[in-house]
């Protein structure tokens, strides 16, 4: 990065702020409420969790409802990243069949698009601490660094699904049953202490999501923070983002060929 | 080969191109499933040579027109001057900025409009947001699109895409521009103000590779012509002699 003249800084500034503008303005160019949907979404599955969970299964988690939010709102933005992820190389087909360009910005693009909705519910949580009466603490500071490392995370299995789907489309539906199985298998709608020891290491340790997940809920509701799980969420994703843009630099000289 | 030293800045030797079908190879799952035993015939069939052992060079500021049957593989040698697809075998050397390439349904994007579509392109290509607002009123006015500038570009015909596409790759300051058969969209008046303004760009020096299926408009502004059949070549033509000579 120190090798850019002032020129490229900006040349690249704008082709990242055009093409996320562009990302934007297509996803919601016939919706009346516009973002309001993505926040929508999460808030409504978080309700009906809630009711679900509170009322019918019992299940003992203090401040329940702003659990279910953090978490839902973190899977969310994983899950986003990936289905759009699935249009980045696919979607804009012509222009890659027409002209040479740097294709990993069209996928910068989708997860720059999905971070900024995230930013978005992520101030909505503020108002359930203000109704739980959680004031910030100082591992906040670790906040940015937690959306950076998930960034990385999210580009990685983007550019993975992103190139993989101009050869095989039918990857929208794997990527669907991924999701869903993924989502149940994290501990999202539930803590991880109702998780058995033996299972622990799976689908905790060996879990990036369940890692983010926790690590935003220590932050936000506990007011602690566990090392261990920041090294190992930024070990998985910076190798699952290493390969990920290998699969896409190895495949991506065969796009303007097969779209 | 006019004994003046002029600049090769298309360079391309012993180029092989075959295409692999993948759509024939996992169009989908149920493909797989369905078809299994088919699959590896199919895999044999489905390669395509396109283009065999093309050499030829450019020189700076000529203009070299393609000719060719449908399918002989022309497009295919445009796509790989502008490199967006690789050769298997085979080198090309290309010296200074290409424009995108110029064919039917250029490189935009249907659902934003044409002004969004200037700038996106205009990134794609190089420039800075400063660098494409400065040319951005003479590409609308060369377009003559009016205030459609502000639709998107699915609710244009195939004539007025084509406008917006060579104003669009004429006004991008390429050193190289690569034109295929777009010209035969517009209709004549468009048709006049292109083949004008290549001429213009020649004389600046632009070097052009041009494909297009009338041979009169090839012969009026084309230096040589290249002709191609099934992949190979055929023959190259010299039109003009010291072109560049004639016009200064
Ligand atoms: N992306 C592609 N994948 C597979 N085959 C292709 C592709 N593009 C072109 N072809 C085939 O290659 C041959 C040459 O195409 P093209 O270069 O477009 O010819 P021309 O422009 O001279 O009409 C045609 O038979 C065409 O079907
Ligand atoms: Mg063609």
């Amino acid at each position: 990065m120190i090798g850019l003249t002032a020129r490229q800084w900006e040349y690249y500034r704008d082709l990242i702020f055009e093409l996320t503008n562009k990302e934007l303005k297509l996803k919601y160019k016939s919706s009346m409420l516009g973002f309001v949907w993505s926040l929508l979404l999460p808030f409504t599955h978080a309700l009906v969790y809630f009711v679900a969970f509170k009322y019918i299964l019992r299940i003992k988690v203090e401040n329940y409802a702003l659990f279910l939010i953090v978490g839902l709102f973190v899977w969310q933005w994983f899950a986003n990243s990936i289905l759009a992820g699935t249009g980045a190389v696919l979607s804009n087909g012509n222009l890659i069949k027409k002209t040479k360009f740097p294709y990993e910005f069209l996928v910068v693009a989708v997860i720059i698009s999905e971070w900024l909705h995230f930013i978005l519910a992520f101030v909505t949580i503020f108002i359930f601490l203000g109704i739980y009466g959680i004031p910030p603490n100082v591992y906040w500071m670790f906040i940015p660094l937690l959306m950076v490392m998930q960034s990385i995370l999210n580009l990685g299995f983007a550019f993975f699904v992103a190139s993989i789907t101009v050869f095989f489309r039918d990857m929208v539906w794997f990527i669907n049953i991924f999701l869903n199985m993924f989502f149940y298998l994290t501990p999202i709608i539930y803590p991880i202490d109702m998780i058995p020891d033996r299972l622990r290491i799976f689908i905790v340790d060996g879990n990036p999501m369940a890692l983010f997940v926790a690590l935003y809920r220590q932050i936000i509701i506990y007011g602690t923070f566990d090392y261990l799980y920041l090294a190992l969420a930024i070990l998985y994703s910076v190798v699952i983002f290493l390969f990920g843009w290998w699969v896409f630099s190895k495949l991506k000289w065969k796009f303007a060929e097969v779209l | 080969m006019t004994g003046e030293q002029q600049e090769v800045v298309i360079e391309v030797k012993n180029l092989w191109k075959t295409y692999v079908l993948y759509h024939h190879i996992v169009t989908s799952f149920k493909e797989v499933v369905l078809h299994f035993p088919r699959l590896f015939r199919k895999l044999r069939q489905s390669r395509f040579e396109v283009l065999k052992d093309v050499s030829f060079e450019v020189k700076k500021g000529e203009v070299f027109g393609i000719m060719g049957h449908n399918g002989a593989g022309k497009s295919t040698l445009l796509a790989l001057i502008a490199g967006v697809i690789k050769p298997d075998k085979g080198t090309i050397k290309v010296r200074g900025r290409i424009s995108p390439l110029l064919e039917l349904g250029a490189g935009f994007h249907p659902e934003l409009t044409g002004r969004e579509n200037i700038i996106l392109n205009g990134l794609l290509l190089g420039m800075t947001k400063k660098e494409i607002m400065e040319r951005f009123e003479e590409i609308v006015e060369f377009s003559e699109l009016g205030h459609f500038i502000e639709e998107p570009i699915r609710i244009y015909s195939s004539g007025m895409v084509a406008r917006l596409g060579f104003s669009v790759a004429v006004h991008t300051n390429p050193d190289i521009l690569l034109v295929d058969e777009v010209l035969a969209v517009g209709d004549a008046h468009f048709q006049q103000k292109c083949l004008r303004k290549m001429q213009e760009l020649r004389d600046s020096g632009v070097t052009m590779v041009f494909v297009s299926h009338s041979r009169a408009q090839m012969e009026s502004i084309c230096d040589r012509i290249m002709t191609i059949d099934h992949g190979r070549v055929v023959s190259i033509e010299q039109i003009r002699k010291n072109a560049k000579k004639a016009t200064a």
